[in-house]
C-alpha cells in the first residue's frame, strides 16, 4: 500500500507522473497548504501533483478536509500557508484555468440554462447587447458536448436535483479548462447519467486536461482515477497510481480501520400479515397514480426508479409534504389525511429531503438547534428552552453519528457536506414517537465509514420496530438494505422485487419500461 | 398588410426578461383598465389639465422607483432615495450659486446623485446591511439638504425651469425623461452583461462570485444607479414645486420600494423587471389621482395605496409566480415547485 504521508511536492510530482516515456511537467502542483477555521484544522500540509491529461481522484471521510482542498485550488479560498501553481504553459490555450462543479450547487435558480451555462460569457452583437439566439445556440453546444437533453429556455429551479447537477457539469466542461475539479459531481446522478459525465471527462482527457475528482462511490473512484489521494483529519495520508489501490486498501485508508461490512446482516422475516405502520392504497397525485405500498413494523420497503419517474413524489405523499388526491393512507390501519409535514409527524412519520440546503436545514443556526427542531416540545417543557437537557439528550446523537463537529453551537452551513447530512438524520432520532422514517437519498454525500454507521442503525431502529421507506438513486443501497424494493415507471410502481435476491439488472430493466 | 407583420417575435428578447416581465401584465391591464373606466366615468378626469397634472406627479415617482428595483434586483434596497430626491431639489433652488447657469446645476444635481450612490454601495461593499447603510446615508442626506436649504423656497434658475415645465402635447418633459431613462436602464439591466451579473448577484452572491462575475462592481453600479435616478426624480420634483424643499422627497423612499414591488420585482433579489415600475406607478398615481377627483379624504390614499400592495402581492402568490416577501415565506416549499413542474424536459 503506498503510503507517502507529508512528502515533498518533488516525491509526489515524481509520484504522479505520467507512465513511461516523457514525463511532462505537473499542471497542478500544491506545497504544502494549510488552512484553518477557527479551532478546525481542516487541511494541513497538503501537497500533491498532477500531470496533464490525467485524473486524480480524492477520497476521505466527511469533513476530511476534500471541498476546502478544492476551493483552495480554485483560487476561491486563500491558503493560511502553502501555494498552488497551475502550470498552463504546459499545454495549449484554454479559455479558464479552474473550472469547478462544486458540492453544492452553485447555479442561479432565477436564470435559465442556457443564462446559466453561458454566465459571464454571453456572446454580444457590436451594441452590447447579449445576442439571445447565439447564447442559446451556445448552451445548446455546450449541452449536446455531454450528451444532455433540456429545455435550454427552462428556469434552473424548475430542474431536479440530477438535472442541475448535469447543467452544472456542462457549464464547467463547456470553459474547457486546464483544470476542471469535480466536487462530488455525481451525488445524485444515476448510472446513465454518470457514464455521460466519464465521457466528457475522458474527452477533456484526451486534449490536456487534468481532473480532480472527489467522491464517496467507491465503484466510481476506480473507474475515473489514473491516481488516487487518500485524506484523513485534513491530512493526505496516502497517495499513488490507482492500481495500487483495492477496495480494502482504500477503504482503510479513508476510515483508518477496517470496515467489515457495509450492510448490516438482514433481520428475520416479519409475519405478512403484520398490521402495516403505514400504507398506501392506489395514491395518486402529483405525477403519480395507483401506489401501494405496505410497511410493517421492522421493514425496510425500497423504492427505486430512474430520475423524474415519481419515486421521489412517493416519499413526499408518505411523508405529508404532498397532499395525496386519490386513495387511502392508513397509519397503524386507519385511514388518515396528511395535509401537512406537521401532521405526518404528529402520526410518527419522518421526512428526511434529499435537498439538504433548500428543503432540510436551516443553515444559519447551530448544530443544536438543527437537530432539536423536531423534538423541541418534548425537550423543552413549558415552551422554555432547557440548555441542559438538550446537550443531554443531543450529545449521544451526534456520537452515534460519528459528527465531525467543533461545537454544537457551530454553525450548521459551516459543517462539511456529508456531516449536514448527519445532521438532517439525527433530527428524527431525538423524536420519541418516530414510527415510520421516510428516507429519499439520504446518504447522498455522506462517506463509506458514516454509511454504515447509518445503516447499522436503520438496522437497529427497525429491530426495535421501526419501519423505514426508503427511495434512494443507489441502487446497491437498496439491495443491501430492503426487504422489498418497489419500482417505479412513469409514476407507476412497475414491479417490485425481493431485497435479497435481487440485481441491479432486475431493477434497472423494470426502471427502463419493462414489464415484469 | 397584416399578414406580414403577424406576431413579431419579441425582437430576440431573452427568456429571463420576458419572464420578468410576466407579472407587469397583470398590473398593465388593472391600470389600464381603470384609466379606461375613469376617463369613461369621470368628465374631470379627461381635462387636459388634469392628464398633465397626472403626467408631472407619475415623472419623479418613475425615475426613483426605477433605481429602487435595480437595488432590491440585487438583493439590496436603498432607503436613501427619499433624502437624495429632497437634496436635488435645494440644490436646483440654489442655482445662484452656480452662476444660474442650468447646465451647471444639472451637472452638480448628477454628480451629487452620483456620489450619494457611490457612498451606499461603497458602505454596502464594506460590509454594512443595505438596510443600515441607506437608513444612515438617508439622515446625511437629508441634514445636507437642510443645511443647504433651511426651508422650502429658493430660487431655480428660469433656464432650468422653462424647459422642466415645458409640455409637449399634454406630454410633460420630465414623463418623456423618465419613460426613456426606464426603457434604457431596463435594457441594460436585461439585456446585457452588466444586467446579467445583476440578476445572479441578486440570486445568490457567494455563487456570482465563483462563476468569475464582477459581484463588486456589480453592487457598486446599482447604488450608482440609484443614487443617480434619485437625483433626476428631485429634478422631475422641481417640476412640480418650481422650488427647493429640503424635505419634499421623504415620502419616495417608501413609495419607491411600493412601486417596485407591486411590479413584481421580488426583495429577494434576482427577479422581476425594471420596466415593470411604469404600470405600478401609473397604478398608485391613478389612485392618489381619482380620490381626489372624487374628493375622498387625502389619508385615505395611504390606506388604498396599502391595500393595492397586498393586494397585488396576493395575487401574484396565487397566480403562482413567487415574488416579493411572499417568496421568503414560500422558499421552504420550492422543492414541491420544483417537483410539481418536473417534465419540463421537452
Ligand atoms: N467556512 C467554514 N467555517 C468553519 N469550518 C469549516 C468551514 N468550511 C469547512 N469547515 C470545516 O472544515 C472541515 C473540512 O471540511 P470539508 O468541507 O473540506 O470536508 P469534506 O472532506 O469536503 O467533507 P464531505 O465529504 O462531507 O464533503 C470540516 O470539519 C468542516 O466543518
Ligand atoms: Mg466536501
Amino acid at each position: 500500500m503506498p503510503t507517502s504521508r507529508s512528502s515533498s511536492p518533488a516525491d509526489v510530482a515524481r509520484a504522479g507522473a505520467a507512465p513511461a516515456g516523457a514525463s511532462p511537467a505537473p499542471l497542478l502542483v500544491c506545497d504544502r497548504l494549510d488552512k484553518r477555521f477557527g479551532a478546525t484544522h481542516a487541511v494541513r500540509g497538503v501537497s500533491l501533483a498532477l500531470a496533464p491529461g490525467r485524473t486524480l481522484t480524492l477520497m476521505g471521510e466527511n469533513g476530511a478536509g476534500k471541498s476546502t482542498l478544492m476551493a483552495m485550488i480554485a483560487g476561491d479560498l486563500r491558503p493560511d500557508g502553502g501555494a498552488v501553481r497551475i502550470d498552463r504553459d504546459a499545454r495549449r490555450e484554454t479559455a479558464v484555468e479552474v473550472a469547478v462543479v462544486h458540492q453544492e450547487l452553485s447555479l442561479f435558480g432565477n436564470l435559465t440554462v442556457a443564462e446559466n451555462v453561458c454566465i459571464g460569457r454571453e456572446p454580444r452583437r457590436r451594441s452590447g447587447r447579449i445576442d439571445n439566439r447565439a447564447l442559446r445556440a451556445q448552451a445548446e453546444a455546450s449541452l449536446a458536448r455531454v450528451g444532455v437533453e433540456l429545455e435550454v429556455d427552462a428556469p434552473v429551479e424548475r430542474l431536479s436535483p440530477a438535472e442541475r447537477q448535469l447543467v452544472e457539469i456542462v457549464r464547467a466542461v463547456a470553459l474547457d479548462p486546464a483544470l476542471l475539479i469535480l466536487d462530488e459531481p455525481t451525488s445524485s446522478l444515476e448510472p446513465s447519467q454518470v457514464d455521460l459525465l466519464f465521457e466528457a471527462t475522458e474527452r477533456l482527457k484526451a486534449g490536456g486536461t487534468s481532473v480532480v475528482f472527489v467522491s464517496h462511490r467507491l465503484d466510481e473512484v476506480f473507474r475515473f482515477a489514473d491516481e488516487i489521494a487518500v485524506m484523513r483529519g485534513g491530512e493526505l495520508v496516502a497517495s499513488g497510481p490507482a492500481g495500487d489501490f483495492t477496495r480494502d486498501s482504500l477503504v482503510n485508508a479513508m476510515v483508518g480501520r477496517e470496515l467489515e461490512q457495509l450492510y448490516p446482516p438482514r433481520a428475520v422475516a416479519r409475519a405478512a400479515d403484520e398490521r402495516p405502520l403505514l400504507a398506501l392504497e392506489g395514491v395518486g397525485g402529483h405525477g403519480v397514480r395507483d401506489v401501494t405500498l405496505a410497511i410493517r413494523p421492522g421493514e425496510i420497503v425500497g423504492v427505486a426508479g430512474l430520475e423524474g419517474h415519481g419515486q421521489h413524489t412517493v416519499a413526499e405523499l408518505a411523508a405529508g409534504v404532498l397532499r395525496a388526491q386519490e386513495g387511502r393512507v392508513l397509519v397503524d390501519g386507519e385511514a388518515i389525511r396528511l395535509r401537512s409535514p406537521r401532521d405526518a409527524i404528529a402520526a410518527g412519520i419522518a421526512f428526511v429531503p434529499p435537498d439538504r440546503r433548500g428543503a432540510g436545514l436551516m443553515l444559519p443556526l447551530s448544530i443544536a438547534e438543527n437537530l432539536t427542531v423536531a423534538a423541541e416540545h418534548r425537550l423543552h417543557a413549558r415552551r422554555v428552552l432547557r440548555r441542559g437537557r438538550e446537550r443531554r439528550a443531543i450529545v449521544p446523537v451526534a456520537e452515534r453519528l460519528q459528527l465531525r463537529f467543533a461545537s454544537l453551537d457551530q454553525r450548521v452551513g459551516e459543517l462539511s457536506g456529508g456531516n449536514q447530512q448527519k445532521v438532517l438524520f439525527g433530527r428524527w432520532l431525538l423524536l420519541p414517537h418516530l414510527r415510520v422514517l421516510v428516507l429519499d437519498d439520504p446518504t447522498r454525500g455522506v462517506d463509506v465509514g458514516a454509511r454504515a454507521e447509518i445503516y447499522g442503525m436503520l438496522r437497529e431502529l427497525t429491530q426495535q420496530g421501526l419501519g423505514v421507506l426508503l427511495v434512494s438513486t443507489d441502487m446497491l443501497e437498496l439491495i443491501g438494505l430492503a426487504d422489498r424494493i418497489h419500482v417505479m415507471y412513469e409514476g407507476a410502481v412497475r414491479g417490485t422485487v425481493a431485497g435479497h435476491d435481487a440485481t441491479q439488472e432486475d431493477i434497472m430493466s423494470i426502471a427502463a419500461g419493462a414489464s415484469r | 398588410m397584416s399578414a406580414r407583420s403577424g406576431p413579431r417575435r419579441p425582437a430576440g428578447l431573452g427568456a429571463t426578461t420576458r419572464a420578468g416581465l410576466k407579472p407587469a401584465i397583470f398590473v398593465t391591464l388593472v391600470s389600464v383598465l381603470a384609466v379606461v373606466v375613469a376617463a369613461i366615468a369621470s368628465a374631470p378626469f379627461r381635462s387636459s389639465t388634469n392628464v398633465e397634472s397626472l403626467l408631472f406627479q407619475m415623472a419623479p415617482l418613475l425615475l426613483v422607483a426605477a433605481g429602487q428595483a435595480t437595488v432590491i434586483l440585487i438583493a439590496g434596497i436603498d432607503l436613501s432615495v427619499g433624502s437624495m430626491m429632497s437634496l436635488a431639489t435645494v440644490l436646483a433652488a440654489s442655482g445662484s450659486a452656480f452662476g444660474n447657469s442650468a447646465v451647471a446645476v444639472v451637472a452638480v444635481v448628477l454628480l451629487v446623485g452620483a456620489i450619494g450612490g457611490l457612498a451606499n454601495g461603497l458602505g454596502v461593499l464594506s460590509g454594512v446591511n443595505p438596510l443600515v447603510m441607506t437608513l444612515a446615508t438617508m439622515a446625511v442626506f437629508r441634514g445636507v439638504a437642510l443645511l443647504v436649504l433651511g426651508q422650502p423656497g429658493g430660487s431655480v434658475p428660469s433656464g432650468l425651469l422653462t424647459p422642466l415645465t415645458n409640455v409637449y402635447g399634454h406630454v410633460p418633459l420630465p414623463f418623456v425623461v423618465a419613460l426613456v431613462a426606464i426603457v434604457l436602464l431596463w435594457f441594460a439591466t436585461a439585456e446585457t452583461r452588466w444586467g446579467r451579473s445583476l440578476y445572479a448577484t441578486g440570486a445568490d452572491e457567494r455563487h456570482a462570485a465563483s462563476a468569475g462575475l464582477p459581484v463588486r462592481r456589480t453592487i457598486l453600479t446599482a447604488y450608482l444607479v440609484a443614487g443617480l435616478f434619485a437625483a433626476l426624480g428631485g429634478l422631475a420634483l422641481v417640476a412640480r414645486i418650481y422650488s427647493g424643499d429640503p424635505l419634499v422627497g421623504d415620502p419616495f423612499a417608501l413609495d419607491s420600494i411600493t412601486a417596485a414591488l407591486i411590479g413584481g420585482i421580488a426583495v429577494t433579489g434576482g427577479r422581476g423587471s425594471v420596466l415593470a415600475v411604469v404600470p405600478a406607478v401609473l397604478l398608485l398615481s391613478l389612485t392618489d389621482n381619482l380620490l381626489n377627483l372624487f374628493g375622498v379624504f387625502s389619508y385615505w390614499q395611504y390606506v388604498a395605496k396599502g391595500v393595492i400592495l397586498i393586494v397585488t402581492l396576493w395575487g401574484y402568490h396565487a397566480a403562482g409566480s413567487p415574488s416579493g416577501l411572499l417568496a421568503m415565506a414560500r422558499s421552504g416549499w420550492r422543492a414541491r415547485d420544483a417537483r410539481a413542474a418536473r417534465g419540463t424536459k421537452a
